[in-house]
């Protein structure tokens, strides 16, 4: 078991991406913290990690309100005693031109995606930093650095999560916290039958792809677990872009 | 000869009195361009570069706007469009940083740092790009940094806003560049500005800083001038969506 008595919490992890991570963090032994803004869909991804065997709770967590992560850490604490692993996950999106975005829009994504990030991490660290020991993971987007995947304000906040990312490397590394992040492009989940409806833009959208499909959330999932493990604590500051080599070919 | 030529077209420079901002307005000033300075803070430098300007025959005006502020930045562009007749080329270049980490990094900070650095480029491109697509063409070039990629610079806030200028580069390069208009994006280190030589004040420390610098020098704000006046030119016009460090080769070293 890789993640053996560790214990890791995600945001976002009521659905898609989020959720598969925290399946398969407990599938590899972690005590899983579902956090998300949304109970029902949480206890969901709760029951399915307790059905198969593994551990865990739910918090309520809106990203964007630091006081809902630092109660959210402290229910953690009381439950398993301890942080080991933090995902950053939680993010929203909208298809829209930046000729048709209001400011609101604007503000709305980048205080989920990027202020939500910095505000997870603010709330969670000083737990690890308690122990001087730690993984941080941030979900991103290979839409940082394409600018596709909905619009300025998606790319910006996810390209912003990279420059958080690379100062909380260096800044924290020396302390033994890694941080680094994955780019996922295009994987299988309601954001993407959001942006392409199946049919034949989709189609078309696949041949763009030289693996020749799209990936899946336990593309996403897998490497996540391989990144919280101590296999990987050489890696730090990187972000692994998954795309099936889409983006540079 | 080949020269960057921006005659008659109409620039706005963010935080264009100070430090980066000058190199840019007087490299596009001495490329013919009619400057628009923008400043918040610095009215009397503003109104000092734009008169240095007009005596030697260029032609620039400077204008208030808390680039943070959406309703000050519409009417600010509003009085450019009004003096000038159009703005042709934005450029982004106003920007704040503060020293924290992690822990010690207080939301209102952050917000405070985002709001110039990040929401001050959606306010001003915002109101710049619906008038660059009626024109039918136009020039974006947003000033970011090599702390974008290092983590450096200040903070996790800094580095954050600067990075996600790059992703905001990307998308509305994508979005824009059939509507005639480049989005552009420069990210210097370690020029000689008023925050340098205040992090720096010792010239033995900034001989030692220059050492670290393959090039031997510490850039001259008019190194980033030049750039984005040829970014901003014809001969920069297969230029879109990419990101120029300009850092005299230290950060990949």
């Amino acid at each position: 078991m890789l993640l053996k008595n560790k214990v890791a919490v995600i945001t976002g992890s009521g659905k898609g991406i989020g959720r598969q991570i925290a399946l398969d963090l407990a599938g590899a032994g972690a005590r899983v913290v579902v956090a998300d803004a949304s109970r029902s869909t949480g206890e969901i991804t709760c029951k399915m990690i307790k059905d198969s065997g593994g551990e865990a709770i739910f918090v309520a967590m809106d990203v964007s309100r630091l006081d809902d992560v630092e109660k959210g850490a402290s229910i953690a604490i009381s439950a398993f005693g301890g942080i080991d692993i933090l995902v950053c996950n939680a993010g929203i999106t909208s298809n829209r031109s930046f000729l048709e975005l209001s400011y609101e829009e604007w503000d709305k994504t980048i205080t989920v995606n990027l202020t939500g990030t910095y505000l997870t991490v603010k709330g969670i660290i000083p737990y690890m930093l308690s122990k001087q020991k730690g993984k941080i993971l941030i979900i991103s987007s290979s839409s940082a650095i394409t600018g596709s995947g909905g619009g300025a304000h998606y790319a910006s906040s996810k390209a912003g999560q990279h420059g958080l990312l690379r100062n909380l490397a260096r800044e924290l590394a020396p302390r033994g916290i890694t941080v680094n992040a994955i780019a996922p492009r295009v994987i299988e989940t309601d954001i993407l039958d959001s942006l392409y409806p199946p049919g034949s833009t989709r189609d078309e959208l696949i041949k763009k792809i030289p693996v020749g499909r799209f990936g899946r959330t336990e593309d996403v999932s897998e490497l996540a677990v391989f990144l919280a493990s101590d296999n990987a604590s050489y890696i730090n500051g990187q972000i692994i872009l998954l795309d099936g080599g889409r983006t540079f070919s | 000869m080949l020269a960057i030529d921006l005659t008659s077209k109409v620039a706005l420079i963010t935080g264009g009195a100070r430090g980066i901002g000058k190199g840019i307005t007087e490299a596009f000033a001495e490329a013919g361009a009619f400057v628009a300075i923008n400043y918040a803070s610095s009215g009397e430098a503003a109104e000092k570069l734009a008169g240095e300007i007009c005596q030697r025959g260029g032609r620039a005006v400077a204008f208030r706007a808390d680039v943070s502020d959406f309703d000050q930045v519409k009417s600010m562009v509003h009085d450019i469009i009004q003096e000038f007749g159009k703005i042709d080329i934005l450029v982004n270049n106003a920007g704040i940083t503060s020293v924290h980490s992690i822990e010690d990094l207080e939301p209102g900070e952050w917000d405070r740092i985002l709001k110039v650095n990040l929401y001050g480029v959606f306010n001003n491109s915002k109101v710049a790009a619906e008038h660059m697509v009626i024109m039918g063409e136009g020039v974006i070039i947003n000033i970011s940094s090599t702390g974008a990629f290092t983590g450096g610079g200040g903070g996790p806030h800094y580095s954050a806003s600067k990075a996600a200028l790059h992703g905001f580069t990307r998308a509305l390069a994508r979005e824009l560049a059939p509507k005639g208009i480049r989005v552009n994006s420069i990210a210097p280190t370690v020029i000689e500005s008023d925050f340098l030589l205040g992090r720096y004040p010792n010239p033995k420390d900034r001989e030692k800083l220059a050492k670290q610098i393959p090039v031997g020098r510490i850039g001259n704000p008019l190194d980033v001038g030049y750039m984005a006046a040829f970014m901003a030119s014809p001969l920069g016009s297969f230029i879109s969506g990419e990101i120029i460090i300009m850092d005299g080769g230290r950060t990949f070293r």
